[in-house]
């Protein structure tokens, strides 16, 4: 049985198979997108198990077929299975097991990204000092502690977990109060008065006169969803009140017991132990038009630990790498429009953390060296044969002119 | 042989299995380290503020319980120049106006937090009128990308000498960007719907008006507008506006309001002189170019400064420990033909007596 299934896991039939399967998954996932958007495609044909297919209005989903993870998985069993089973340590074949290898490695690395990176992004004004990001997808609802006059304490807790204890209570536990999520939106649209199709949250404390209305996922890539949800806070069984909280909306004060909280859903943030000011934002446009020709970003880097205090300049291809993160050059408001209207300018980067950003390079660089390897093998194994097949090397002479005869033409 | 290989694999399989398994983290605890927007010299204590246009006041003790006064002042829209501040606060010292080139070389540069400002340091002369006389003024402000900011330090002059170096280490640990934060909170706990800003990371929310249980408004005193006018709603310091379009060009009425005397009448008038392009007035010129309007039964001043390209029309009311400032600005033209409606617009204000 052991010996079937380990046959099963190192055939060169599953190699094909799960080959294909990835084409068909890469050419349905980009047609897919032109309706659902780069992340909704990312999440639901690549970074899952099966890819679930269900009619529209109903709440039942059926499997059509394997997601990019279980394809992946597959895949990577039956390089690794392949590699052990028939592992011989010859030196013939050493390119093939380098070559493997990075294939194993360029796997290996894409599941480890897609666990261990994260991008979001620092939007600062000039003239601020900003010390965290905010995830481009991920929310939080984020319950903060104001009363220490030097520090905030914030309970953070992630929009997942929201919408899992939608309509339930989340025990107090580690939260200085118990939360009830009496509603839960992943995408909605809000105004300030009565229109068609909106209707009005029924919030007691915080925004008044607000009317939501319930919005399909967002597609562009522009564009986020604007999470919101009704919370409800319980000081033991007493209830503080019923607060509407959005992505969309400012962070609402109030007080219990002489300490001042808030709360507001907003994007997941993550702090750094060192910040960033901005001292210059550059937008330049080709003259006579909107075309951005140049976006840079004159920053000052302080971090307390180190005692760093330096500053630098961030440019299109020109990111700022430091602890492990890439600041990027993202997007600016800034230009000559912005500075008139007196508004402050405003630069925004794009801050990426992939600790494995060097294992697709390393797994090409193996890919590359292992196929050199083998060929160079064949071809030297190759050149010796022929030389040793020549009957000339073995007589020790050089072929003349007269031993090579060229053919004649027939109508010579 | 093929067992240790049977297992080689098993370990692999479950290795991938577990780290595929990713769980969001639920619930995350920490502590962010609050901004902090300036760190006080140890014998400044801050004190209650006497005028709305502050931000932070600040009472500085000396070795013999001699007393100065600190004072923030945030100016996001202030759009005059430098020398027409300075004079506005040499009126104040019974000084003498003096030309852009003088206080171009009277001021010095100084650090306030990441950007670089002006210290002027005016002193009331010997012979000033009563408590006047050795009164001194050190003024830093700047202007940044965040608006412009004043930091005020009043006194003895004896007693600002000494203190002189604390107010400039001060100005270095000011942080503008959180100071505008905090101005932006207390006015959000003041309206709830004030960070009601639908429109940013590109959501798919319209942005709604302003809809308020606690509305604002109710403080404004009550009036009628005349025909013509529209309103542009109120701005950071500005509780009211509208704008009269018509011949000659459009013209903004606003309407706001300062805590106390709010610097009195000639400084503000001189203020606006500056700002249409004129010299300052004296003291003894003020009843001359102004003239008395009622209002919900209280006189005020009305002034009209007629500059060469800009008009301003202003209306000056006391009421309940306030002023109230009605202005109107715009092109001469634009603000002669608005005059009449003007007038009738500030006469017609009523002041909730009750609200107060």
């Amino acid at each position: 049985m052991l010996n079937k299934i380990v046959k099963f896991f190192t055939s060169l039939k599953l190699t094909v198979t799960c080959l294909s399967l990835f084409m068909l998954i890469v050419f349905v996932g980009t047609i897919a997108q032109v309706e659902q958007g780069l992340y909704l495609v990312q999440e639901r044909y690549f970074k899952s198990i099966f890819v679930y297919w269900g009619p529209e209005n109903s709440d039942w989903q059926i499997p059509i077929m394997p997601g990019g993870y279980l394809v992946g998985t597959f895949l990577m069993l039956n390089l690794v299975g392949a590699f052990i089973t028939r592992f011989k340590l010859t030196k013939k074949k050493i390119g093939i097991y380098i070559s493997h290898a990075g294939l194993i490695l360029l796997l290996l690395g894409q599941l480890f990204t897609d666990l261990l990176s994260r991008e979001s992004a620092m939007e600062i004004k000039e003239g601020e000092t900003v010390s965290h990001s905010s995830d481009f997808r991920l929310n939080e609802l984020a319950l903060t502690d104001h009363t220490n006059p030097n520090e905030d304490k914030v309970y953070a807790l992630s929009e997942t977990y929201i919408q899992s204890k939608s309509g339930a209570v989340i025990p107090s536990g580690p939260l200085p109060f118990k939360l009830k999520i009496k509603d839960y939106w992943p995408n909605v649209s809000l105004v300030g008065k009565e229109q068609e199709g909106y209707s009005r949250v029924e919030a007691t404390s915080g925004y008044a006169n607000v009317f939501l209305k319930p919005m399909p996922p967002e597609t562009a890539m522009d564009r986020r969803d604007v999470a919101a949800a009704i919370v409800e806070i319980l000081d033991g069984e007493t209830s503080l009140g019923e607060w509407l909280v959005a992505t969309v909306l400012d962070p609402q004060n109030f007080e219990q017991q002489g300490k001042q909280y808030s709360i507001g859903m907003r994007a997941k943030r993550y702090y750094e132990d060192f910040s960033l000011t901005l001292l210059k934002a550059t937008h330049e446009n080709y003259t006579g038009t909107m075309e951005p020709k140049n976006f840079a970003s004159r920053v000052r880097l302080q971090n307390e630990n180190t005692g760093e205090d330096r500053e630098v300049l961030i440019y299109m291809n020109h990111p700022l790498r430091y602890h492990g993160l890439t600041f990027f050059q993202h997007q600016m408001s800034a230009n000559e429009m912005v500075r008139r209207q007196g508004l402050t300018a405003t630069s925004t980067f794009q801050v990426v953390q992939n600790p494995t950003w060097l294992t697709p390079y390393l797994a090409c660089t193996m890919v590359g060296a292992g196929l050199t390897i083998q060929f160079m093998i064949h071809l030297i194994a190759f050149t010796r044969k022929r030389r040793n097949m020549s009957p000339e090397r073995s007589s020790g002479k050089t072929p003349t002119a007269k031993t090579i005869q060229t053919p004649t033409p027939k109508n010579a | 042989m093929e067992n240790i290989k049977a297992w080689l694999l098993a370990i692999c399989f479950s290795v991938l299995i577990f780290t595929g398994c990713k769980q969001d983290s639920q619930i995350e605890i920490y502590t962010v380290p609050k901004k902090i927007a300036y760190k006080l010299p140890s014998n400044w204590q801050q004190t209650q503020n006497t005028s709305t246009m502050r931000l932070a006041t600040f009472e500085v003790k000396g070795e013999n319980e001699e007393t100065a006064e600190v004072a923030i002042l945030p100016m996001p829209d202030l759009k005059v120049e430098d020398h027409e501040i300075v004079n506005l606060w040499r009126s104040q010292l019974q000084l003498d106006p003096i030309t852009k080139e003088e206080v171009d070389q009277s001021s010095e540069s100084v650090k306030i937090g990441e950007f670089d400002g002006r210290i002027f340091d005016l002193t009331a002369p010997e012979a000033a009128p009563g408590e006047m006389s050795g009164m001194r003024i050190i003024t830093a402000f700047v202007n940044s990308p965040i608006g412009t900011w004043f930091f005020k330090m009043t006194g003895a002059s004896e007693h600002l000498e000494k203190e002189r170096s604390g107010f400039v280490s001060f100005l270095e640990t000011v942080n503008l960007s959180q100071m505008q934060a905090e101005i932006k909170a207390a006015r959000q706990s003041a309206d709830p719907h004030a960070g009601m800003d639908m429109s940013q990371a590109g959501g798919t929310a319209t942005a709604p008006p302003v809809s308020s249980s606690t509305n604002s408004s109710s403080k404004l005193p009550k009036w009628s507008i005349p025909a013509g006018w529209t309103d542009s709603g109120p701005s950071s310091m500005i509780l009211a506006s509208f704008k009269a379009t018509g011949n000659g060009g459009e013209v903004k009425i606003t309407v706001s309001s300062l805590g106390g005397a709010a610097g009195g009448l000639l400084p503000n008038i001189n203020l606006w002189r500056g700002q249409v392009g004129l010299g300052p007035a004296s003291n003894t010129e003020v009843d001359s170019i102004t003239s008395d309007i009622v209002a919900s039964g209280i006189t005020g001043k009305l002034v009209s400064i007629p500059g060469t390209s800009q008009r301003i029309d202003a209306a000056i009311i006391p009421h309940a420990g306030q002023t109230w400032f009605f202005k109107a600005m715009g092109a001469p033209s634009a603000v002669q033909r608005e005059s009449e409606a003007f007038k009738s617009f500030v006469e017609s204000v009523q002041f909730n007596h009750n609200a107060e």
